[in-house]
């Protein structure tokens, strides 16, 4: 409940953030502070300091441009739901509840890579690029090699991710798919489907998975097994089993591995009819 | 003026909805440190703690004994095993890590059927870990047994549970050289005040039990912490608040249920139980002797109340509460029938099922018959009155329509019935007293703590003297202002309460009339005392209520009136709960769609407040069926987070309706009966119900997971 004690640094640019991290390698960024402050409350993590972003305008932004998205990492879950994001603002209303949704960032929760958030199967499936800023420059990464392992992003001491650029996927239908035991919880299983559809045949589909992995995965075969199809049910049942390939779930207080792989069936199927529907 | 039977709305709310209320964390006194206490990772070992200047150990609270706190031999963990004292709360954690404790771990026990054979004990003090075994035991159930056309057995989990209620525990205690002054979250003061007597041998006690945010039982008994925030306040002098976090609460207090029945039921091939033979094993965790004596009770009514509703009269349960290494449970809202109710409403659909008869005609076959009543069950329990087929046949138009609702929508419905044990005694007390300016001042002995008893009591009390609500204002939770209380649990607040309440307000009513009469200079006889007035019933010249208060002051005759009500036996609600439930068939995801609950609880004083108890218990046993559990690893709770601890939301509680019918009143004055546990009761069994008619599947132990419906 109570935090152990810290520093608190309240920087007037990007750049003084981004000195003041690289110089003090315990700091921790602090966003939107839903995962960050519950860790402290637990004295999970004892940094030295904490280095306030919200007052950074410039991570704050949400525009569209040449086919692009580009959303500023201090986004919130609330905003992003509002922006009508093909998938994403889908998957952003499914993130925990009401109260989070207003202060969550998507820059947090991907620099925090909880292996069961909900962004993750869509930005793997969006192809999603963050863009960082250090001391040196700025670098842009997919999301894919971004993401390294469970809590582990690729992120050095001084480094800020300051956006993430999707597709617009302009003609995509989409859907995400979250089982949750109670409203509010991390995902037991979570699927993201964006396709495309030109007379009844599939030109483009992606399926990202969420909380079956260490971190999300593309079900690379799946998808490959719908391209250039005319899905009926039959198609779609073999794709959802294909889906499980992927999923490599652990076992814990949300269910067993084997329910949660077959859950991934059940939610590949579910994403992909209800996108088709779209 | 008729209040008795009306929905009116709480006299407790302005206060709630405008942040206005003091519960303890609230309380500030000047000067007031803040304690905490560090914990047990162990759940049974030998311990040396260091103590130090802001550092309290067992051996400053209870020397060479081990409880309340620890001084050599920890039992459980998120046992409390030493207070710090540190200027915030921030400050006593920080202080909290730097405490040294040399754990010497020794071996534990966490299965009670284990802890039965004695072989570890849980404690080194203790001479078996068995802490009670009652045999109750009516006719001849094995030789019926062995006779009966069909027989059916198996063993029954009702698992351990947390009452989480939103409001933690916690005391504010203050010493001020002569008199000990405590603030808790308790569910009764004077229970409280009578218990530190005990504990700390000192008898100028007050305590208040402020504004309390909830209890479910888990509120009653001496906490090990109560009792040494209080010790520390004497000992040092100062004003100091202790409040625990979530996760130490959800370690170390509220733990309910955990009990098990292997049983071998009797049954005709129409359905009608012959016998009926178990064994209730009670898990009551460590041997701390408040929540023993708690739960060991709870034990006893769990295997006396097994019988439902239903007419066995060869039966036999044998009933234990052993002793482990894991959290001393206690009472949670039902604090034994509902696991009474879930093992005999289980038995009743497995018999339904292996029979191959309607699940409700099943239990029609078995009820008590009205002729019966008073009843008097196989474990010597009595039903006072009631109608349990009238009931049923009251019931039958809604079951129809929820039936017909189900199978269109292809859903499941499930039934239960409950007969329940409400209203304990020993007695209750109430005080009624008028200002000289006509303020009605009520002081209740019971501590509500949400059940918005006040407002029932205003009811009551506005009735007998015929004076409009307004005038009315009710207190409790203070030793100083009333002589003495028992509590609120058991269901008995409004009912026994309330009675003392009537008591006192009818003897009220005697002297406003003396009063009145002499003030008119007419004898008793020839006035009455009418719509808050007392009129001359032949001049007709009649004094208001304010006018008649000012004159028993004159008079010198005293308004101040305190009752105590005896209670000789408990009153028995019962009723028919059903719920709609829907089972995705692929996830195994369920969702209580509908509920209903049909309840017989002699006369309701509050309709609007009795359905608001039944929501609440309601919630709380979907909860109990379909979500909650205490997970353990090694003796560790696992889920100590409401991340990971999953009471429900407003997204999981179903659409939730009422009916009650009053065909049984209770001997009390009022005619009332307890309804604040009923919910909790038959709530679970009535979810599993549901689940049994959809799957086919019996099941036995609880919460069902969605994969277990897929597996």
């Amino acid at each position: 409940m109570y935090p152990p004690k810290f520093g608190y640094v309240i920087p007037d640019s990007l750049g003084e953030a981004t000195e003041f991290l690289e110089q003090h390698e315990d700091a921790k960024a602090l966003a939107g502070g839903h995962s960050l402050i519950p860790m402290l409350k637990l004295r999970i993590i004892r940094p030295s300091y904490l280095v306030e972003l919200k007052g950074l305008k410039e991570l704050h932004f949400l525009s569209r441009e040449g086919g692009k998205i580009r959303i500023g990492a201090l986004t919130t879950h609330y905003e992003i739901l509002k922006s009508g994001i093909p998938l994403l603002s889908e998957a952003a209303s499914t993130v925990a509840d009401p109260q989070v949704r207003n202060m969550g960032t998507i820059g947090g929760v991907i620099s925090h890579l909880d292996p069961a958030a909900d962004y993750p199967a869509s930005l793997i499936a969006m192809d999603a690029v963050v863009r960082i800023k250090g001391r040196k420059g700025v670098r842009e990464e997919s999301f894919k090699d971004f993401a390294k392992d469970m809590f582990t992003p690729d992120l050095s001491p001084g480094e800020l991710v300051t956006e993430v650029v999707v597709p617009d996927f302009n003609g995509y239908s989409f859907s995400y798919k979250k089982l949750e035991r109670r409203a509010g919880d991390f995902a037991i299983v979570g699927v993201a489907v964006l396709l495309k559809k030109e007379g009844g045949v599939v030109k483009d589909v992606r399926i990202g998975l969420t909380a079956v992995n260490n971190k999300a995965v593309r079900a690379d075969e799946a998808e490959k097994m719908l391209l250039d199809a005319s899905p009926d049910e039959k198609l779609i049942e073999k794709v959802s089993e294909k889906a499980m390939e992927y999923a490599n779930p652990t076992s814990d207080i949300r269910g067993t591995a084997e329910y949660k792989k077959k859950m991934v069936k059940v939610m590949t199927k579910r994403a992909l009819l209800d996108a088709l529907k779209r | 003026m008729k209040y008795i039977g009306q929905p009116v709305r709480r006299i407790e709310d302005p206060r709630l909805i405008t942040g206005r209320g003091t519960y303890v964390d609230d309380v500030q006194l000047p000067g007031m440190l803040f304690v905490a206490f560090l914990r047990s990772k162990y759940p049974h070992a030998r311990i040396k703690v260091k103590g130090g200047p802001q550092v309290y150990t067992g051996k400053d609270f209870n020397p060479g004994k081990d409880f309340p706190i620890p001084s050599t031999e920890v039992t459980y963990a998120g046992q409390p095993i030493a207070a710090v004292v540190a200027k915030d709360r921030y400050e006593a954690y920080d202080l909290l890590e730097s405490v040294e404790v040399e754990y010497e771990p020794l071996s534990p026990v966490f299965d009670p059927e284990e802890a039965l054979k004695d072989e570890v004990k849980v404690y080194s003090g203790l001479q078996s870990n068995v802490y009670s075994k009652k045999e109750f035991l009516s006719g001849e159930p094995h030789k019926v047994l062995e006779e009966s056309q069909v027989q059916l057995e198996g063993t029954l989990y009702n698992q351990r549970v947390v009452a989480v209620p939103m409001e933690t525990r916690g005391v504010v205690s203050f010493f001020d050289g002569q008199k000990l002054t405590v603030w808790s979250s308790t569910q009764s003061a004077h229970y409280l005040r009578r218990n530190l007597v005990k504990y700390l041998g000192l008898t100028n006690i007050r305590v208040i039990q402020p504004d309390v945010g909830g209890a479910f039982g888990s509120k009653i008994i001496l906490q090990p912490e109560e009792y040494a925030v209080s010790f520390l306040s004497v000992k040092l002098g100062v004003p100091l608040k202790w409040i625990p976090t979530r996760s130490e609460e959800m370690m170390s207090a509220g733990h309910g249920r955990d009990k098990a029945l292997r049983y071998k039921v009797g049954v005709k091939r129409d359905g009608t139980i012959m016998s009926l033979v178990g064994t209730i094993v009670g898990n009551i965790g460590a041997p701390y002797s408040e929540a023993n004596e708690d739960d060991g009770g709870n034990v006893i009514s769990a295997a006396r109340m097994l019988p439902g509703p239903y007419r066995i009269k060869h039966a036999q349960v044998v009933a234990y509460a052993v002793n482990t290494n894991l959290t001393p449970t206690t009472s949670y809202r039902g604090a034994g029938r509902p696991e009474a109710t879930f093992f005999i409403e289980r038995i009743m659909d497995q018999i339904s099922q292996e029979l191959g008869i309607d699940p409700l005609e099943v239990r029609s076959r078995n009820l008590i018959r009205p002729e019966e009543m008073p009843y008097q069950n196989a474990f010597g329990i009595t039903y006072d009155s009631g109608n349990y087929i009238g009931l049923i046949k009251s019931a039958e138009p809604y079951y129809q329509q929820l039936k017909a609702e189900a199978q269109k929508e292809n859903l499941c419905l499930g039934l239960s019935m409950y007969v329940e044990i409400t209203g304990f005694g020993p007695w209750e007390t109430a005080r009624v007293y008028v200002k000289y300016d006509g303020r009605v001042v009520i002081v209740t002995g019971t501590g509500p703590h949400g059940q918005g008893d006040a407002t029932a009591f205003a009811q009551i009390a506005s009735e007998a003297l015929e004076v409009p609500m307004e005038k009315v204002e009710v207190k409790w939770g203070d030793t100083d202002v009333i002589e003495d209380g028992i509590g609120t649990w058991g269901s008995r607040t409004l009912t026994v309460g309330g009675s003392a309440v009537l008591l006192a307000s009818q003897e009220l009513r005697k002297r406003l009339t003396e009063a009145g009469a002499k003030a008119l200079e007419a004898d008793v006889e020839e006035v009455e005392y009418l719509e808050g007035k007392v009129v001359h019933k032949k001049t007709g010249k009649s004094l208001s209520f304010d006018e008649v208060v000012k004159n028993a002051y004159k008079f010198g005759i005293s308004l101040d009136v305190t009752s105590v009500y005896p209670v000789r036996k408990p009153t028995t609600p019962y009723g028919i709960h059903f719920a709609v439930v829907e089972i995705d068939r692929e996830t195994g995801m369920i969702k209580v769609r509908k509920y209903l609950a049909v309840d017989d609880v002699g006369k309701v004083i509050n309709p609007l407040l009795a359905e608001g108890q039944i929501h609440g218990g309601v919630v709380q046993a979907l909860g109990q069926a379909l979500y909650e559990q205490v997970v353990i690893a090694d003796g560790i709770m696992q889920n100590s987070s409401l991340g990971d601890y999953v009471v429900p939301t407003a997204v999981e509680s179903p659409k939730m309706e009422w009916k009650n019918f009053q065909l049984g009143l209770s001997p009390h004055p009022l005619g009332s009966k307890g309804i604040g546990e009923a919910g909790a009761v038959v709530g679970s069994p009535t979810i599993l119900s549901a689940l049994q008619q959809c799957t086919k599947k019996f099941i036995n132990r609880m919460p069902v997971s969605p994969e277990d419906l897929v597996k």
